[in-house]
């Protein structure tokens, strides 16, 4: 199942534009990241938090909605985020390249 | 024979007790520390990033085989968003704008109850979430005594025009029919139900679980309802400290009691508990007694309305088609501080002109500011009443074709009046007290038991009918008189 993992990360690693990739758990701690410690903390902290204050929001304007996927669009980056119950893929493109 | 001499000053110990300090009479201050304004910063995190820097854990445990079968789901999605660069939304279809035709059915939503043969469960409330398209219906079926049914509510979000086959709902169930419906004024979440058991319900929408806090009647004091509740509806606090609303409920028992709910807590506690029969000294007793057979009886109220402008001033329609002027005075709030909510007051001040049948509506107009304060009454006899809250007798009377079963204001157009019989609407202007029009809303609509106008500019109406199918109809067209 490890080797599945990585394989899949390896996968959307290589995908073209894609700067890192990270996945988190629940409690917003990275347990796979293409990334340095520091970054991979920072996105991890971050991203969980804003994913879950995206699904309160769609939720709040419609019970019967939820979050299925976030884009951030930034100058530099776009972020692309994967929400589930248990994890959060985290996906950091460069648009440009 | 002299000469000149010099010594050296010799010192000697005071015999003074304690050694005084004096400072020139010139200089009387202490001295002043000078700071620079610009420079007396202080240390503090913004509101928007107090956010824990996460260390990372040496070993964090994580089932593999989960995170496996979750990187299978989302790679394919992921793939095909990174190879399509921030795409469009889909087109939603808005038609703000089009009031060629002036109402326009919307969507058509059928019983989610499966029944038996000769059995109906009937739309028995409605409420639509304040500037959105949700709204909220909650079912009952026909009792002829006692309820031992459970029932639902049923949210749907009607955000895409015409596609009323595809409005999947989120359910609520309840334990009993459900007979009102009401939102939160300022939490968007929190949704209150009546039942028709006596209690109440309330759902954070927000949570998973979504039954937070239940059964009035279950309260410590344990004198909630003891019949079925005929409406529930948020007010301001009667404590002008308290920012907190006050849910009130009143019932087929003669009761209207008032809650304190905390949305933190998520508790429901009574504080105050009225018991409306007709005091002593009221004018008309001698006639209201020869009505009523000479008993005293308690009297079910139908309906009721607070003041827009006075949260302690009510006024409440009853089964025997009465209009009661109510006030909270202060002295009531303290006592029922004091005597831990148990009290049986009874808060009226007046009566108005009757209805010669059972009263169904009764609303306070909000757009009064600077006049004196009306509402409006409707009845089964058939006839809607405007009143000024100092005359008992009405400012003027219309007389409709059938039973108005309720009433409601557009808050789009101030001035219009929506009261809906079981197979028409009848729109009426206040200001020139006409009736500006009553459709057919589809030759479809029959035994309507609920409609609720939505808040937003399109002037939505949801109609919900005894078979329990509801018909949301876009009436922007007759609001706007177009």
């Amino acid at each position: 199942m490890a080797a599945e993992v990585e394989e899949t990360m390896k996968r959307i690693q290589s995908h073209k534009g894609v700067v890192g990739t990270i996945v988190v758990n629940a409690d917003g701690i990275p347990i796979r990241t293409t990334l340095d410690n520091t970054t991979t903390v920072q996105y991890a902290g971050l991203i969980s938090q804003l994913s879950e204050k995206a699904r309160s929001v769609v939720r709040d304007l419609d019970p019967t909605n939820d979050l299925t996927f976030l884009r951030v669009r930034s100058k530099k980056h776009e972020i692309m985020v994967a929400p589930d119950k248990e994890f959060l893929l985290v996906v950091i493109q460069n648009p440009t390249d | 024979m002299f000469e000149d001499c010099s010594f050296n000053a010799v010192s000697f110990k005071s015999e003074a007790k304690q050694t005084r300090q004096s400072t020139d009479g010139d200089t009387q201050t202490t001295p002043c520390s000078v700071q620079d304004a610009a420079e007396q910063s202080r240390e503090f995190s913004s509101k928007m990033v107090q956010t824990e820097e996460i260390q990372p854990k040496a070993n964090v445990q994580y089932d593999e085989i989960k995170l496996s079968e979750f990187l299978k789901v989302k790679y394919p999605i992921l793939i095909k968003e990174l190879n399509y660069p921030s795409p469009l939304l889909g087109k939603i279809e808005d038609d703000d704008n089009d009031f060629s035709e002036k109402s326009k059915k919307l969507h058509e939503i059928k019983s989610p109850f499966k029944l038996s043969r000769g059995e109906y469960v009937r739309v028995s409330a409605s409420v639509w979430k304040k500037d959105s398209n949700i709204v909220c219906f909650g079912y009952s079926y026909d009792h002829e005594d006692w309820c031992c049914h459970t029932s639902m509510v049923h949210i749907y979000s009607l955000n895409i025009a015409n596609n009323s086959q595809g409005v999947t709902p989120k359910v609520l169930e309840t334990p009993s029919c459900i007979t009102s419906l009401q939102y939160h004024p300022h939490l968007p979440t929190i949704l209150a139900g009546a039942m028709f058991n006596g209690e109440i319900i309330v759902w954070d929408l927000h949570r998973e679980e979504p039954v937070i806090t239940s059964s009035a009647s279950h309260n410590k004091q344990g004198n909630g309802h003891k019949d079925a509740i005929s409406q529930i509806s948020w007010i301001r606090n009667v404590d002008i400290n308290q920012e907190q609303p006050m849910l009130v409920t009143a019932g087929s028992d003669g009761l209207m009691i008032l809650w304190h709910f905390s949305p933190f807590s998520c508790d429901l506690s009574m504080f105050a508990r009225f018991l409306l029969k007709p005091p002593p000294g009221i004018p008309n007793k001698s006639a209201r007694n020869l009505m009523y057979g000479l008993y005293e009886v308690d009297l079910g109220v139908t309906s009721f309305s607070f003041s827009p402008h006075d949260p302690k001033s009510f006024i409440i329609g009853m089964d025997s088609g009465d209009i009661l002027k109510c006030e909270i005075t202060d002295m009531y709030i303290k006592q029922a501080e004091r005597e831990m909510h148990i009290l049986e007051l009874c808060p009226v001040t007046g009566y108005y002109e009757r209805h010669n049948a059972s009263v169904t509506d009764v609303k306070h107009m909000k757009h009064e500011s600077g006049r004196l304060q009306k509402f409006i009454t409707s009845g089964v006899d058939k006839v809607i009443k405007i009143f000024e809250e100092n005359q008992d007798i009405p400012l003027c009377i219309f007389h409709c074709e059938e039973v108005v079963m309720g009433l409601t204001f557009c808050d789009i157009e101030e001035r219009v009046l929506l009261a809906w019989g079981s197979q028409k609407l009848h729109f009426f202007d206040i200001y020139t007290q006409e009736l500006i029009e009553s459709p057919v809303l589809g030759s479809e609509l029959r035994n309507v038991r609920n409609t609720s106008v939505s808040s937003n500019r399109r002037c939505i109406i949801a109609m919900g009918n005894s078979h329990g199918i509801v018909s949301i109809w876009q009436i922007t067209g007759i609001i706007k008189g177009e």
